[in-house]
């Protein structure tokens, strides 16, 4: 979850508002940090490409955009075989 | 299969409705993460990348055929319909909402299940041969000295704090199918003059610090197996470090205190442990013993076997690589390989998962295994129904003829799922498996493990060729390791040197593999034997050329 403009929690990292500042952003994870809620707040390097915010690291970039597609062949009908 | 008693039933049930009580609680913001977390633990369920994970305990990786169907309504109705079986044959749920957990976990109860001991300092799911009860080479089947510790382990009052997880294998066969070396306790039950007894190794594990497993005990009896377990869990309750979480195993405890003093140690309190045991545990033996007894295997014709393996080539295939002998002649154990080429290793879908239930009910006896290279065994299959078994499974995409094979490699979840990993894995794995696939047969019997950090929960330590994934300043960066190997000659893999991109990583195994075709004395020395006879110096040669001529 990333935290837009507003301080609400949205899913999408385009959605996410950027800081211009590390103060500025400490202090805003600071206040929207309730315990009750939140397991944990880290802030997160991005880069802006065109229009697109993009994360700096792969491990965030993982975290915006889930794992990778991976096949199963009893679903798509790919039966895989035969290697000789 | 053990069969749950009314007290299992309500213990879980009782469980479930703690635990459902504490989710209400932590949602309404009763309890902070803080005081959650240990609690959510206790049920087996994590916080990972991108959601809560639940690890399902599958106890020695026994499951019956409605337990598996179970699981794959599980993976439908609260996951994304799939599971991912584990090295220590459990089953994980990559996507549980917090809220559906305490559901699950009743789900799981009816199905006697449950995720109890699956995290936290205590210990885990006592593991063994995914051949138990059928392999030719076994002393006895280990299944119901395993349950015996599960049963005694299971919320064991002094024993559900330890300064770290504890982990526990048996195996039985002449080879070791468990990594017995690789645990903090390593079970092997062998023949003596008064009947069964255990040589006990201690103080193995993978991790960041791997460690083979070292002989503490020779011959220990029965009747004196489990006091010597508490016996080994007390010293280490009371001298294993509590200030450094990456020194708290017990391999740093015996490394630290040395071999002599631990044993001295455990010897100290042992007598009084012995005399004081519980004797009605002593006596649960037995009655275990009857849970497991083989199931009855008529004789079967198995002249039309024959037949289809010597006609059928895919047929053939498939018997010499995923079919074993079994005790019983005119009957195999088969392995369903979870590895089809491009699938992340050790998923099952949940329309496979109903595959493999309704085989095990048509021709396995409903019962099923789950390996620790993260396979499906179907352990008692007659000979003369291997046919029909295979058409089955060709049809779900699940006969690939891979097992031992590059492709039947092990890959921990890495940075695709794990909040701890450093690097992915199974695209990793992914790649390998499909950028070898015509080679294998060529490469023959070969283990790739891959781990995503130095956690190692994919076993990369004991790989023919282990990979470790690691972040270098920013960028996926992955090492090699050589000549690890599992079994009672265990060894760690030696490092051959600086890490490689992941697009490097892939033509430094093209000239590993290449070189290895070019050394071999022919195609029955296998990878693990020419690494063996030549060192690792050839290799390490090949894998760096190329950038050392650049």
């Amino acid at each position: 979850m990333y935290l837009d403009e507003n301080h609400a929690w949205v899913e999408a990292l385009a959605s996410a508002y950027l800081f211009q500042s590390l103060e500025e952003a400490s202090a805003v994870a600071a206040k929207v940090n309730e315990p009750a809620q939140v397991i944990g707040i880290e802030l997160v390097g991005v880069a802006l490409q065109a229009t697109q915010t993009v994360a700096r690291h792969y491990r965030e970039a993982i975290r915006a955009n889930g794992p990778g597609e991976y096949v199963f062949p009893s679903l798509t009908g790919e039966a895989d075989v035969s290697v000789q | 299969m053990y069969q749950y008693s009314e007290f299992d039933k309500a213990f879980l049930q009782e469980r479930v409705a703690q635990y459902r009580d504490q989710v209400s609680r932590r949602l309404t913001g009763a309890l902070t993460e803080d005081e959650f977390k240990p609690l959510r633990l206790m049920n087996g369920v994590y916080l990972q990348l991108h959601a809560y994970m639940l690890r399902v305990a599958i106890p020695y990786g026994t499951l019956s055929a409605a337990q598996m169907r179970g699981l794959a309504d599980i993976s439908e109705r609260w996951d994304k319909g799939y599971g991912h079986f584990t090295t220590r044959q459990n089953i994980q749920f990559n996507w549980p909402k917090l809220v559906d957990t305490p559901d699950i976990l009743e789900a799981l109860a009816g199905l006697d299940m449950h995720a109890i001991q699956t995290s936290g300092n205590t210990v885990r799911n006592v593991t063994t041969d995914h051949f138990a009860g059928a392999a030719l080479d076994e002393v006895d089947d280990p299944r119901p000295y395993a349950e015996w510790i599960r049963q005694w382990s299971t919320d064991h009052p002094e024993f559900q704090f330890l300064p770290r997880k504890f982990k526990i294998a048996i195996s039985a066969g002449q080879q070791d199918r468990a990594l017995v070396k690789a645990h903090d306790i390593g079970l092997r039950l062998v023949a003596d003059e008064g009947g069964p007894a255990f040589d006990i190794y201690v103080g193995g594990g993978l991790g960041r610090t791997p460690v083979v497993g070292s002989l503490v005990f020779e011959r220990v009896s029965v009747a004196e197996l489990l006091p010597h377990i508490e016996a080994i869990l007390t010293v280490y309750n009371l001298a294993g470090r509590r200030d450094n979480k990456y020194k708290s195993r017990i391999k740093i405890l015996l490394q630290s205190a040395g071999m002599v003093k631990f044993k001295c140690s455990v010897e100290r309190i042992l007598p009084r442990i012995i005399d004081t045991f519980d004797q009605h545990l002593i006596g649960r033996l037995e009655r275990l013993k009857s849970d497991f007894t083989r199931p009855l295997l008529p004789p079967r014709d198995v002249a039309p076997y024959w037949d289809a393996v010597n006609n059928q080539s895919d047929f053939k295939a498939w018997v010499t690589q995923n079919v074993t002998p079994h005790k019983q002649e005119g009957y195999a154990s088969v392995t369903v390989s979870l590895k089809a080429h491009g699938q992340a290793p050790g998923d099952a879908s949940a329309a496979q998962m109903r595959v493999l239930a309704e085989l095990a009910e048509q021709s396995g006896f409903a019962e099923l295994r789950v390996s620790h290279e993260q396979n499906i065994v179907l352990p008692h299959v007659a000979q003369s129904e291997l046919m029909a078994v295979f058409a089955r499974l060709k049809r779900e995409g699940l006969a690939t003829p891979n097992i031992g094979l590059v492709s039947d490699l092990i890959a921990c979840p890495g940075m695709d799922y794990c909040a701890l990993a450093t690097a992915r894995s199974i695209p990793i794995g992914q790649q390998i498996a499909m950028r070898y696939r015509h080679l294998e047969p060529e490469l023959g019997s070969l283990k790739i493990k891959i781990s995503g950090c130095i956690n190692a929960c994919g076993h990369h330590h004991v790989g023919d060729i282990g990979i470790l994934g690691l972040d270098k300043a920013g960028v996926e960066n992955y090492q090699i390791t050589l000549g690890g190997r599992v079994g009672m000659d265990a060894a760690l893999g030696e490092k051959m040197g600086p890490g490689f991109s992941e697009p490097e990583l892939l033509l430094a195994l093209d000239r590993l593999f290449e070189a290895y075709l070019a050394m071999r004395l022919g195609s029955d020395e296998v990878f693990s034997e020419t690494v063996k006879r030549l060192g690792t110096s050839p290799f390490k040669s090949a894998l760096y050329e190329v950038a050392d001529a650049a």
